[in-house]
């Protein structure tokens, strides 16, 4: 074994080196790898570095999410919006006895303290619209169900035909997102585990594929949660997050045309962007 | 180092510089996070993409580097880093060939954990750890070329964390795997550049024991974490 020529050491160096290695590899693990990942923290230094803070917070509360569960996503999101219907249902009640403020661009959420069902009631690309750059809406059937239309369904999948809730009327974030010609782009939002991401988005016309998932925080194995995954020109609806970790939406335009969609959401999440 | 050798190795270091330089910018522009959907939703023959995902996996995948730093410490002749890099290929290669066509996955986390062993292993190796403690030298040859079918398997069950169509899998496949010897060919260019500009200092050898003892110390921080992974997931 000419080309192999480990050095001489001593058995007293080995062990020592052997010894340190492993002492720090003990202490790096319990005073920082532990409490980031899985917010592991037997000593507490973790948290007072405030390292706990970048663990998924289920794992917290002993519940690790787990990239093998088998877990149907439809049923699941079935769940989550009729948990969903009753949370707005309530929240509706709530908004008719008192008017409240929602959204950091302090619009407040109706000028009438008592708002009408009606107008809770309708799709909400048509309420607090702002100036939207590229519109041009041409009466294709692909956008039919967004005509002002009282109550019309605007949820186009079979998940989500179950009711057109009514929804709060005000939007936090409007984003207009160019998706370039034969390309796909990320947009996403940090959502932490149970907390609600309400959207709404719309092309301008042209069907587009997507798929809106989520991925685990601190998940480097690629593992992500598809939650609806087909080709419309819209979507909207709520998603309840089955675990923290960021949350969007996956576009793929595969025409020679650039298409513009307009994406609106409210809800308890910090915008991530395009990824 | 005679002259000729060393020549070949800076063409070498150099020729690869070019390659490095254009896969950093292609990352730049956000293309990873795509990457996940690109695999979920491709179907047919993607050589490109797929040569790209293996190599970045393997340029981007710090087990497998400081596996390989470990691997050609003490490898100072260009035709040794040759054959044990080849031996490392030969391993992963069929295991990835092997799991990611008979469905076989192995729990991703303990598959890592092992990986991180496979460091801690070298490291230990290079203090000359089975000489002291063993009064005996495992073929360091058979360990590399064992690890290697290791990191493939690791290699197999990331790849099969994503459906993969079955028509055109063996093309896909094979890029893959392509990528993944380019990828690593890449970063060997820079490990070998940062090794063979401190083996001309004395401290590479004053340090040799320091620089062993953190590989083992990366090796068991990334076995605990995978580990910890694996009984809380």
């Amino acid at each position: 074994m000419t080309e192999y020529s480990p050095p001489e050491t001593s058995l007293t160096k080995l062990i020592i080196a052997s010894l340190f290695a492993f002492i720090l590899a003990t202490v790096i693990l319990i005073g920082a790898v532990l409490p980031s990942e899985f917010g592991i923290d037997p000593t507490g230094v973790g948290k007072k570095m405030g390292l706990t803070a970048l663990a998924p917070q289920s794992t917290e509360s002993g519940q690790a999410p787990s990239d093998k569960e088998v877990v149907d996503p439809c049923e699941d999101l079935v769940k989550e919006l009729d948990q969903l219907k009753m949370a707005q249902k309530e929240a509706l009640e709530r908004e008719k006895n008192k008017p409240i403020f929602i959204g950091s661009s302090g619009k407040k959420t109706t000028p009438n303290p008592t708002p009408s069902i009606e107008e809770a009631a309708l799709p909400p690309e048509l309420q607090n619209s702002p100036p939207q750059p590229i519109k041009t809406i041409q009466p294709t059937p692909a956008n039919i169900p967004s005509t002002p239309l009282p109550k019309v369904t605007v949820a186009p999948t079979p998940i989500k035909t179950s009711a057109p809730t009514p929804l709060p009327p005000q939007w936090k974030d409007t984003i207009s997102i160019t998706i370039p010609p034969r390309n796909g782009l990320e947009y996403k939002f940090h959502v932490e585990k149970g907390e609600i991401l309400t959207y709404s988005w719309k092309t301008n016309g042209s069907p587009v594929f997507f798929e809106f998932h989520g991925e685990p925080r601190g998940d480097t194995t690629g593992y992500f949660k598809s939650f609806k995954k087909t080709t419309d020109s819209q979507s909207s609806g709520s998603l309840t997050a089955p675990f923290a970790g960021s949350h969007g939406w996956y576009w793929q335009n595969d025409t020679t045309n650039p298409i513009t969609l307009q994406l609106k959401t409210r809800g308890k999440y910090r915008v991530l962007g395009y990824q | 180092m005679p002259m000729t050798i060393r020549s070949t190795i800076w063409t070498f270091l150099f020729s690869n510089l070019f390659l490095f330089i254009m896969i950093s910018a292609a990352w730049s522009h956000g293309v990873d996070s795509n990457t996940e959907h690109f695999l979920k939703t491709n179907q047919g023959i993607a050589i490109f993409p797929f040569l790209y995902i293996g190599a970045k996996h393997m340029v981007t995948g710090y087990d497998h580097l400081l596996f390989l730093i470990g691997v050609i410490f003490f490898l100072f002749r260009s035709r040794d880093v040759l054959i044990y890099v080849s031996l490392f290929t030969i391993g992963h290669s069929l295991t990835l060939f092997f799991g990611v066509l008979t469905h076989i996955s192995v729990n991703a986390y303990l598959i890592d954990a092992i990986i991180g062993l496979s460091i801690v292993y070298k490291g230990f190796d290079n203090l000359g750890g089975f000489q002291k403690l063993l009064n005996f030298q495992p073929n360091t040859k058979v360990a590399v070329m064992i690890f290697g079918l290791f990191h493939g398997f690791g290699l197999a069950t990331k790849l099969q964390d994503f459906n993969l169509s079955g028509d055109s899998l063996w093309i896909n496949l094979l890029a893959f795997n392509i990528g993944v010897e380019i990828g690593q060919f890449v970063s060997l260019t820079f490990i070998l550049i940062a090794l063979i500009f401190w083996r001309r200092y004395k401290s590479y050898f004053t340090f040799a024991t320091a620089t062993n003892t953190l590989l083992m110390t990366a090796g068991l921080v990334f076995f605990g974490y995978q580990l910890t992974g694996f009984f809380i997931g």
